[in-house]
């Protein structure tokens, strides 16, 4: 096996020209990859010690792993503040009295290991993007039943190289050559496919068989933003898309057209992808040629991966607008031929604004934790659905986006589509912190049953049964009740907040005949800008939910709530920074507009008039 | 004067604008021929008793004189086409009359089954007047009642009953139903021969087929038709490209608003992308395996066994084989000596990487097990149907004699089976571009196209295409890959030899 540093600068050449192709083939990429000796904690090989195997000693043989966890956004991620809040409502795992471990127990799924769960023993599991048929189902288990030291393993099974037999699991020495390796093209190492990507991060699916998807938290962008990668055409797909037979669009375009989630998420040093954050770009330059050795990459991989403007806290993030972006692959002005001023629209607006039109899967509209259902779940309401999101009847009613403005760095205040999810939840003491999941569970619960107080306060039907219905805290006595249920825990200073988190969307892109090119839909009375859209169907406590900061965007319209209490946003493009034209409105411009128009009527009748004058004037001279 | 310079530049203007931007922008519909008005013959016939096919044909004969003529020297009656060299260094027209296929195998000793599908009356034997016009069936391609029939391997005998008269005044273009009797169901039933051609088509949805589906198109909207020869063929029976029917008759041969798309029209045919799949409602006989035949199973789907003709595998839903085509193929021809150890192609698509005519085109590849003389090393042809056929007597030594002697073919009293292959060029069940092939049905791993076996050293998306590699000439005379007919010859050179004997 070659050792870490072994990358020489001639071979560095030839390797660069193997690694622009295999960026695009990642399969073909194992068959660089040396055999691969699986070592565990102690650098024991596996067949020898019978132990879990683990990948910051297997692969720091060439890879410097203690670097890949240091600069690893999927690794720090889950440390930083805002994520501390794994969905939005959800009560932080830093309010949760059991601790961490009971965390990474119920939510360590989405983890793939190392920093602070490397402490409890999930290791980083470089297998889990980079291998060619990880078992994700099997790792999962391991960590729900707390067996952290053995996710990395179980993850390796779905090669079946190892099984569990008896509760343990046995390495199958048959599996391995002679010199007690396995052979990358076994492991089909590689770049990390999109569906690994999918794994966790939302429905992403390359086969054939007709796609269906169903809310689920552990979708993550599915779940909050009804984004699904796949080449599959919603036609053909086994979801109930109201007007599908009309649908003859992929759910992604670039799905369809082989690209690849590494392909504009590439590692911040990678040779092949390399493109410097816009704000570090030298201003006369459109980039910068100079590259990282592929010796230095394949040894140091930088994995904060590219990235756009979506993420929380984006306007502190060196590496946001890292990606590549539409116009680095796409040339604008030819492809929109038929579009008035171009260059001004796409000043203005993120392409996806009218490349994502609608999305053609439910979203979570609102998640309230100040209520439990029996699952110890908050009440969901998902947009784009009519019926319960999770069932394959419920028709899907595509949704149009709402368009705000965001803040992305040096490309200033844009407009893009976005997903707006609104949350509330219980918070105590002066500094609000969030109410437990274990707090909440006891001011709900007497055993497995709602605490009879509970249910006296919100069986409106009187059946002693709490229903979905009758599960939300609409009335100032409802949230009484459960606010002295929490008092009783010793909670003081109990309150409601809500919160609303706008979700760009990036993912669902349509072909160009589909996207949205109808100038009236901006431009018209009926502008998108302003179309309302529904925030909650409900407001928990009366509580008027507040833009989450750090979105970097703004909603400038106004709120209000219907007579059935639901909660509604429309924009105002009067107080955007763009002017519409034709949606847009100024009463300056207005008011010099018409008079404008009176005062050359007059200008002109004055004109006339002097003309009318000085002819009867000339005639009267040569008569006279 | 000033009315006339008035006059003149209208004209000038007139003239201007005809020669620049005025004129009509060329649209698909511009390659279907116009449909000449319907003649309406139920006042015809008046006091007319016909009683049986050629009685009719003399009666439509009183005023198509010259319509029968032409036909006598259609494909359609003769079921002869392309001249080829045979073994014995003679040419001779093949066709459906004198090629072997793996479905029932050939016609001769078997006329009065097979001739059911001829637009003729009375094809039993090698005795039949190809020269008479009076044995024409118009009323096969021309009834638009839906009565028509034809007996039951009577030689294209019209069924007795049928009321003759109503079906001649009723007479029209042909419809789908006409074309779709013989063409849907060639092999002995519904969507046997062809994957592309079947029983769906005579009320298409769009999901069937776009053109017909969507626009209602009739077969000779594109099989055009200039004195009754209908443009068009089938490769299994022939081996050059003329008249052939093309998507570009009618559409541009660049026609998407992508250049990516368009860069594939050099390399791929339309159907390639258009056809995604064959046999969408209907199953397809994928294979048929005559040796099984003759035994007493205990299986009742007919689509899975029968005692008369063997096993057979059934598919719907079917996606294409993918191969080179230029146009030309391969033909076995009956008399050919074969090496029985590999499989047998009775036809093949020409062309290859180097090819720079030939497009990838999707295929459905009939795989089949048929009888060869083990001692004379060629294929044979079994009588099926009579008295003495195997269907009546299950005796393959009676049959195939029989049939050697018909198709004067020597025969050894020694047979075997050989494994062999029919390569059908699909061309309908067209879909619209949303419903066409994606980008990575192809080009991801496993997918459509196995890129090495087509000549590529991976898949063109990464590994570039023909052009950028300088695999293509457009001489096929520089080409060794360029086509070929069965006897070796450049198919150019014998296209030239065949100009030059006209």
């Amino acid at each position: 096996m070659a050792r870490r540093g072994a990358f020489s600068a001639p071979g560095a050449i030839i390797l660069l020209t193997l690694l622009l192709l295999l960026a695009a083939m990642p399969t073909a990429a194992a068959a660089l990859h040396p055999d691969v000796e699986l070592l565990d904690a102690d650098g024991n090989n596996v067949l020898d010690s019978g132990g879990p195997v683990s990948p910051m000693q297997t692969c720091n043989g060439c890879h410097d792993t203690d670097f890949i966890a240091a600069h690893s956004d999927h690794i720090q991620a889950l440390d930083r503040p805002q994520h501390a809040r794994l969905a939005p409502g959800q009560p932080s795992y830093a309010a949760d009295p059991a601790g961490y471990v009971r965390w990474l127990k119920a939510y360590g799924t989405m983890h793939v290991g190392g920093g602070d769960a490397a402490k409890a023993g999930l290791d980083l599991d470089c297998f889990l993007c980079h291998t060619v048929r990880p078992d994700v189902e099997a790792r999962n288990r391991e960590i729900t039943d707390g067996r952290f030291r053995w996710a990395a393993t179980a993850t390796l099974s779905g090669l079946g190289v190892v099984e569990k037999t008896g509760g343990s699991w046995q390495w199958k020495r048959a599996s391995f050559n002679e010199d007690a390796a396995l052979s990358a093209d076994f492991l089909g190492i590689g770049a990390p496919t999109s569906t690994a990507c999918g794994a966790c991060h939302g429905t992403v699916d390359f086969s054939r068989a007709p796609l269906t998807s169903f809310p689920d938290p552990s979708n993550w962008n599915t779940y909050l933003r009804g984004e699904i990668y796949s080449p599959q055409r919603l036609a053909d797909s086994g979801m109930n898309i109201q007007g599908k037979d009309h649908l003859g669009r992929p759910f992604d375009v670039h799905a369809e057209r082989m690209v690849s989630c590494s392909n504009c998420h590439h590692a911040q040093n990678d040779p092949a992808s390399f493109r410097s954050a816009q704000e570090r770009r030298l201003g006369r330059l459109h980039t910068d040629v100079r590259r990282p050795s592929i010796g230095d990459f394949l040894e140091t991989p930088d994995h904060r991966l590219a990235r756009g403007w979506t993420s929380f806290g984006a306007a502190d993030d060196p590496f946001a607008g890292s990606m590549r972006r539409c116009e680095d692959c796409h040339e604008v002005e030819s492809s929109h031929t038929w579009l008035p001023y171009p260059k001004l629209h796409m000043a203005a607006m993120d392409c996806e604004s009218c490349h994502i039109p609608r999305v053609t899967a439910p979203a979570l509209q609102e998640a309230d934790w100040t209520v439990l259902t029996p699952e110890r779940q908050p009440r969901r309401v998902f947009r784009g659905v009519d019926g319960p999101a999770d069932s394959p009847a419920t028709l899907i009613t595509p949704w149009r986006p709402l368009l705000l403005e965001r803040f992305e760095g040096g490309r200033g205040e844009r407009i893009s589509p976005f997903s707006l999810v609104t949350s509330w939840r219980w918070v105590s003491g002066p500094k609000g912190e969030d109410v437990s999941q274990e707090e909440l569970n006891q001011a709900w619960f007497e055993g497995d049953d709602y605490a009879p107080s509970i249910v006296a306060a919100l069986d409106a039907n009187q059946d002693h049964q709490l229903s979905p219905d009758e599960l939300v805290l609409d009335t100032p006595t409802k949230v009484d009740v459960v606010r002295k249920r929490l008092e009783g825990l010793g909670l003081k200073d109990l309150r409601i907040v809500g919160e609303m988190e706008p979700y760009g969307l990036h993912h669902g892109v349509a072909p160009g005949s589909y996207a949205q090119s109808d100038c009236q839909a901006c431009h018209g009375r009926g502008s998108q800008f302003r179309r309302a859209t529904q925030v909650a169907s409900v407001l928990p406590g009366g509580v008027e939910p507040a833009l989450a900061a750090g979105s970097g965007s703004h909603m400038d319209g106004h709120f209000w709530k219907d007579q059935d209490g639901r909660y509604w946003y429309q924009g105002e493009i009067q107080q955007s920074s763009v002017y519409v034209l034709g949606a847009s409105y100024d009463p300056i411009i207005d008011f010099l507009g018409k008079w404008l128009i009176v005062l050359t009527l007059l200008v002109v009748a004055f004109h006339a008039l002097l003309r009318f004058l000085g002819a009867r004037r000339n005639q009267r001279e040569v008569q006279s | 004067m000033r009315s006339r310079w008035f006059v003149l530049s209208l004209g000038a203007v007139a003239v201007f604008l005809s020669l620049t931007g005025c004129s009509k922008e060329r649209t698909p519909w511009d390659g279907i021929a116009e449909i000449p008005a319907h003649v309406d013959h139920s006042t015809f016939f008046e006091g007319a008793k016909f009683t049986d096919g050629p009685s009719v044909t003399k009666a439509c004969m009183e005023c198509h004189e010259k319509e029968a003529r032409d036909f006598l020297k259609t494909t359609h009656w003769t079921w002869q086409g392309d001249s080829v060299r045979l073994p014995d260094g003679t040419i001779e027209h093949i066709g459906k009359a004198n090629l072997i296929n793996n479905f029932c195998i050939g016609i001769k000793s078997n006329e009065k089954h097979c001739t059911t599908c001829h637009a003729g009356y009375g094809w039993r034997d090698d005795s039949f007047d190809f020269n008479d016009p009076t044995r024409i069936d118009c009323l096969i391609c021309h009834d638009n009642t839906g009565t028509y029939q034809k007996a039951e391997d009577g030689a294209g005998e019209v069924d007795p009953d049928v009321d003759l008269l109503a079906v001649a005044k009723g007479v029209g273009a042909p419809t789908r139903q006409n074309c779709g009797f013989c063409h849907f169901r060639g092999g002995g039933g519904d969507a046997v021969k062809h994957g592309d051609l079947d029983g769906s088509m005579y009320f298409p949805t769009e999901r069937i087929d776009v053109h017909m589906g969507r626009y209602d198109f009739q077969c000779y909207y594109c099989h055009r038709t200039v004195d009754h020869d209908i443009k068009g063929r089938s490769m299994t029976l022939n081996v050059s490209d003329e008249n052939r029917i093309a998507c570009t008759d009618c559409h541009d041969s660049r026609p998407h608003k992508l250049q990516r798309l368009n860069e594939h029209t050099d390399a791929v045919a339309c159907e390639t992308c258009h056809i995604p799949e064959m046999a969408i409602d209907e199953a397809t006989k994928m294979s048929w395996d005559w040796s099984q035949a003759g035994q007493d199973l205990p299986i009742k789907d007919h689509h899975v066994y029968a005692k008369t003709k063997g096993r057979f595998v059934f598919k719907k839903h079917v996606i294409p084989e993918y191969y080179w085509y230029n146009g030309h193929s391969g033909r076995y021809l009956m008399g050919e000596k074969i090496n029985p150890d590999e499989v047998l192609k009775l036809d093949w698509p020409l062309g290859g990487y180097h090819d720079g005519r030939a497009k990838i085109w999707p295929f459905k590849v009939h795989r089949g097990k048929q009888p060869y003389d083990t001692v004379n090393k060629i294929v044979l042809v079994p009588n099926t149907v009579g008295p003495q056929g195997y269907w009546t007597i299950f005796d393959w030594d009676t049959a195939l004699r029989i049939g050697s002697e018909h198709n004067h073919l020597p025969y050894s009293g020694h047979y075997g089976w050989i494994s062999t292959e029919m390569y059908w060029p699909l061309a309908h069940m067209v879909q619209p571009k949303e419903k066409a092939v994606q980008c990575d049905e192809c080009h991801s791993p496993g997918g459509r196209m196995d890129w090495k076996a087509l000549g590529y050293r991976g898949d063109p998306a990464f590994e570039g295409g023909r052009r950028e590699n300088g695999a293509i000439s457009m001489n096929v005379k520089e080409n060794p890959d360029a086509s070929v007919i069965p006897s070796g010859e450049p198919a150019d050179a014998f296209e030239d030899r065949q100009e030059g004997g006209k």
